[in-house]
Parts: C-alpha cells; sequence; structure tokens
C-alpha cells in the first residue's frame, strides 16, 4: 500500500526505551542532523585574509527527542481507535502547552502527527523519581535478588547506582526533593491542570544548573491529564500519587508527607482547605473500595 | 548557510538550507522582484522564479533555529501527507510559522514573510541534496561522488544566496542575539497571559521559556484549538 510515513520511520533510527500497553516510549538520538555549513566564495577568501572572520562557525549540535508512538490496537474498531489516539495526542499536548505557559517544567514539543499517531518532544536529560528514590525503572522489579540471578545486565546497574547517586551528586536530601515536588504540584494544580497519573515515574530529576537550586522537576506523561478547579479532581489527583508512593516505595511515608506540606503552602489556606477536606474522603472512599475488592 | 540532510523525506525535498543575513540593504527590491516574478512570463519569468526559489523569511520574527526547523518539518510532514495548504513548500513554512490552525496566507505572509523594511532576513530553499539526484535512481552509487556533488551543490548555493541579498550572512546562533520583535511575538503567540513581568524578556530564563511556548504552540497547531 501506502509508503511508511517519514514520521514513522524515525522509529528505525531509536531505541526503545519502553513499551506500554498503551504507547511506545523511543529515544531517537537526532532530529535534526547536524548541518553542514558553508560560506560564500567571496567571504572565505576573506577569511583566508583575516582569520578572524571565520570564528562565526558554531552551529546547533543535534539534541536527542523522545517519541511516542501511540500504536494501532487491532482489539479496537479501527475508527474508536484513531479517535481515541487523536484525543490522548490532543489532550497530551494541550496539557503540555498550559503547562509552559504557567511556567511549570515539562518537556518541549517538538512534532505531532496524528496519522501516525506520533508525538516528538524534548528528551529529558535526567532520572526518574522513581529511580532516584531506589525504585528502578519503571516496569523492573525494585526485588535486590534479581542482581543476585545476574538478571539486570550492566547498563541497567550502572544506571540504577547513578539514580540512586543523583540527590548526593546534585547535594540535596530526600526532603528536599519532597519539598521541590510538593511545590510544583501545587503550581500545577493553580493552573487548573490535571496530571490524571501522578506517579514517581512520570516526575524526572533534572540537573540544572542555571537554576540557583541545581536542579528542577519536570513532570510527564500527560495521557491522561485533564483541565479542571475542582477540588474533587485535585483531590483525586494527589491521591493517586499517595497510591504510587505507597506501592513503589512502601517505607516512604514520611517523605510523603513533605510532598503534602509542601503542597498545601504553595496551595494556600483557602483552596488547602477544601481539597485537604476532599482528600480526607478520597482516601475513606479508597479505602472501603479496598475492604469490599 | 546551513543544509540539514533528512534521509526519511522523499529525495525531492530531503534536503534544508538556511542562511541567516543581518543588516539586509535591499529588501524593499526584493519584495518587488518578488511580486513581478509572480506574474512573469516566458523564459525570463521562469529564471526570476528559479532565482527567488526560496521562502524569505522575517527574521525579527524567529527566536532559534528550533522555531523555523520546527515549522519546516510540518511543512515537509503535510508534503508527505499530501495536505499543503498552500501552492508550494516554502510557502507552507510561513503558513506554519502561523499560530493559527487556519490561518490566511496573506495573514501569514504579512507576519513571517519579507517586508520592504526587513533588516533581518533568513532565506529557507527546501530541495534535493543535489541538482542531479533527483534523476539519478540509484541508491547504491559510490557515497564520494555523492558527497562532492552535494558540496558542490551547496557551495553554489550560497554564493547565490549571497549574491541575491545584499547583507551580512551570519550563523543562526547569532538570531536572538539580534533583533527580535518580542512583543509582536507575545501578541501573536498569545504569551502575555504567561504573567512573565515585563514586555521583553530580560534574562536568558525568559527567553528559554518564551521560545519553548512559541516552538510548542507550532508543533501542536494540528491539534490545537
Ligand atoms: N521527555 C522525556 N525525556 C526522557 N525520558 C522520558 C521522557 N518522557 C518519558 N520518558 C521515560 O519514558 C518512560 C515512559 O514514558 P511515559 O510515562 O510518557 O509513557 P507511558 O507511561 O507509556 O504513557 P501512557 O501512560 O500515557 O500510556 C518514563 O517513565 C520515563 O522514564
Ligand atoms: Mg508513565
Amino acid at each position: 500500500m501506502s509508503q511508511t510515513s517519514p514520521t514513522l520511520q524515525l522509529i528505525e533510527r531509536a531505541e526503545l526505551i519502553k513499551q506500554g500497553a498503551e504507547a511506545r516510549v523511543y529515544k531517537l538520538p537526532v532530529y535534526f542532523p547536524e548541518p553542514s555549513i558553508r560560506w560564500p566564495s567571496k567571504l572565505r577568501k576573506l577569511a583566508e585574509e583575516t582569520p578572524q572572520a571565520s570564528s562565526s562557525t558554531q552551529s546547533s549540535s543535534p539534541t536527542p527527542l523522545l517519541l511516542k508512538h501511540r500504536f494501532p490496537k487491532t482489539y479496537r474498531h479501527p475508527h474508536l481507535d484513531s479517535l481515541l489516539t487523536r484525543q490522548r495526542i490532543q489532550s497530551e499536548s494541550r496539557s503540555l502547552l498550559r503547562c509552559l505557559k504557567a511556567g511549570i517544567t515539562v518537556p518541549l514539543l517538538r512534532m505531532v502527527d496524528v496519522e501516525a499517531g506520533m508525538v516528538g518532544m524534548e528528551w529529558i536529560d535526567g532520572w526518574s523519581v522513581r529511580e532516584v528514590l531506589g525504585g528502578g525503572a519503571e516496569g523492573e522489579e525494585a526485588d535486590p535478588e534479581l542482581e543476585d540471578e545476574g538478571e539486570v545486565d550492566e547498563e541497567k546497574a550502572r544506571r540504577r547506582k547513578e539514580a540512586e547517586g543523583a540527590l548526593a551528586s546534585l547535594g540535596i536530601t530526600i526532603e528536599q526533593l519532597m519539598t521541590s515536588i510538593g511545590k510544583t504540584l501545587s503550581t500545577l494544580h493553580l493552573a487548573q491542570i490535571i496530571h490524571g497519573d501522578l506517579t514517581t515515574s512520570n516526575m524526572m530529576l533534572r540537573p540544572a544548573p542555571t537554576r540557583s537550586a541545581g536542579y528542577e522537576i519536570v513532570l510527564i506523561d500527560f495521557g491522561l491529564s485533564s483541565h479542571s478547579n475542582v477540588p474533587e479532581n485535585l483531590a483525586v489527583d494527589l491521591y493517586v500519587l499517595e497510591r504510587a508512593f505507597a506501592s513503589t516505595h512502601p517505607t516512604s511515608e514520611r517523605w510523603y508527607q513533605g510532598v503534602l506540606d509542601a503542597y498545601a503552602k504553595g496551595l494556600g489556606e483557602k483552596k488547602w482547605a477544601l481539597v485537604g477536606g476532599r482528600l480526607d474522603e478520597v482516601r475513606l472512599r479508597g479505602r472501603k473500595r479496598d475492604m469490599i475488592g | 548557510m546551513e543544509s540539514y540532510h533528512l534521509s526519511h523525506f522523499p529525495v525531492d525535498h530531503s534536503s534544508v538550507h538556511l542562511a541567516f543575513f543581518k543588516n539586509v540593504t535591499n529588501s524593499a527590491d526584493l519584495r518587488k522582484r518578488l511580486v513581478a516574478a509572480a506574474t512573469m512570463e516566458g523564459e525570463e519569468g521562469d529564471r526570476e522564479r528559479d532565482l527567488l526559489d526560496y521562502a524569505f523569511v522575517e527574521a525579527n520574527m524567529i527566536v532559534d533555529r528550533e522555531q523555523l526547523l520546527t515549522a519546516i518539518y510540518s511543512a515537509l510532514q503535510a508534503a508527505s501527507s499530501g495536505s499543503l495548504k498552500t501552492k508550494t513548500l516554502h510557502s507552507e513554512v510561513l503558513l506554519s510559522l502561523h499560530p493559527s490552525a487556519t490561518p490566511q496566507i496573506n495573514e501569514a505572509l504579512r507576519k513571517f514573510g519579507i517586508s520592504a523594511t526587513t533588516k533581518n532576513l533568513i532565506l529557507v530553499r527546501i530541495g534535493p541534496p543535489s541538482s542531479c539526484s533527483t534523476t539519478s535512481t540509484s541508491t547504491s552509487s559510490p557515497p564520494s561522488s555523492d558527497e562532492d556533488a552535494k558540496a558542490e551543490h551547496e557551495q553554489k548555493l550560497v554564493d547565490a544566496m549571497s549574491d541575491l541579498v545584499e547583507g551580512e550572512m551570519t550563523s543562526l546562533s547569532q538570531l536572538r542575539e539580534s533583533d527580535v520583535d518580542w512583543k509582536g511575538l507575545k501578541k501573536l503567540y498569545k504569551l502575555n497571559e504567561m504573567n512573565l513581568p515585563s514586555n521583553a524578556p530580560s534574562t536568558e530564563t525568559e527567553k528559554d521559556m518564551l521560545a519553548a511556548v512559541i516552538t510548542s504552540t507550532i508543533a501542536t497547531k494540528t491539534v490545537a484549538g
């Protein structure tokens, strides 16, 4: 039939980093290749005589791109499938744009190809908070025995060690990290953005030498996000994270309290009164559900 | 001039060439020629259109390479899927730069195209990697001759550009240091809601923030609104 679209061809040059149920995530090392640079012949002659004229040949260094491919799902009707894919891409890119406008650090967008189900965004050079807290990479068990079996290859082990040393190398404590996360989440909610899937895998820690703190929290994975200012929705968003903390980082209760404290402070007393109250109700509902199910 | 070779696009538009000129003095003349060339007849008309076969971009509306390359990518994408909204890839680039999902081409040209008073100008040429490769169908020809043909083509192109434009060719890395129209950009890309302190960004961090929104707006246009 038709030739593979240029966007899909990018996958051939990319490295698969996560195979999910909804999407495959790739790292594309080079989006636009390094350009060749040429100067007009008359300038070049000039440059040979006066060396400094040729000094401004500085060019862009190729930056990697994150490709998120929402591949076709054969178990769904094709029409429904492309509709759902479009909706996911739409809400993800709208939320990312809204975040950028609100000053929340998220990956910037480089390419959207709805027909191909592809979004290309800035590659965040850092670690997921999950890795930093010793939970391993997503999909990988936080089980030390695995290493004994020699199942974890060297690269993974090296990365894990690097992630776990990230806090020390940046000179920050877990408490400080938790405070940053809480503050970031309050900004998100003040901008009326509901993330929809807050987990420690969907938050990244990136070194940022130009910032006074030396690092920044980058939120990712906005596929389930929405726009809302209703306290119930904000509370559910937080509750999802609470559960994620409890299951991925079993000894994390104290850490998580740090997130909540900073969140409450960021939100402001009045608003926190509403959201905090809701959160108690949501927790209660969750516990009841657990008892039945 | 910077030349990007994108092998995953059809060979006829697999090469993108960009050149940035500062202190341009013949913009009024170039504009006149562009208008006249559109209706010029005969061989002379073809030659003139060939000489002027670029997107002439108002550089004060461009903050960095990413913004321009993102628009170029979506124009190429539109061409590949047969959904060009304008007659040529070059005018499609100007259209892609505009934040509106359905801009009038005239409006896009007014904002991003060359005007009689343009002082800083970017030429964009999208085409095959070298003048002969459109006809060559073999992909297994020795790479060295391919590279030579490319290099020769690029040198001819950059010389043609510098003959056409009276100004100083400069690295595109200098874009932000030149006279970016932040006020115009903020209005057009609706960046005023970002509650940044002043009209023109004062720090690099602020510029980065604005540039990120501009590039992302262009990239997400097809799903915006
Ligand atoms: N912009 C990025 N830069 C670097 N790494 C990223 C980026 N986005 C995602 N990742 C990595 O890829 C993993 C998966 O990405 P993401 O969470 O967006 O996909 P997903 O969970 O499969 O998506 P969804 O839940 O919408 O189906 C992340 O946990 C993170 O480690
Ligand atoms: Mg995820």
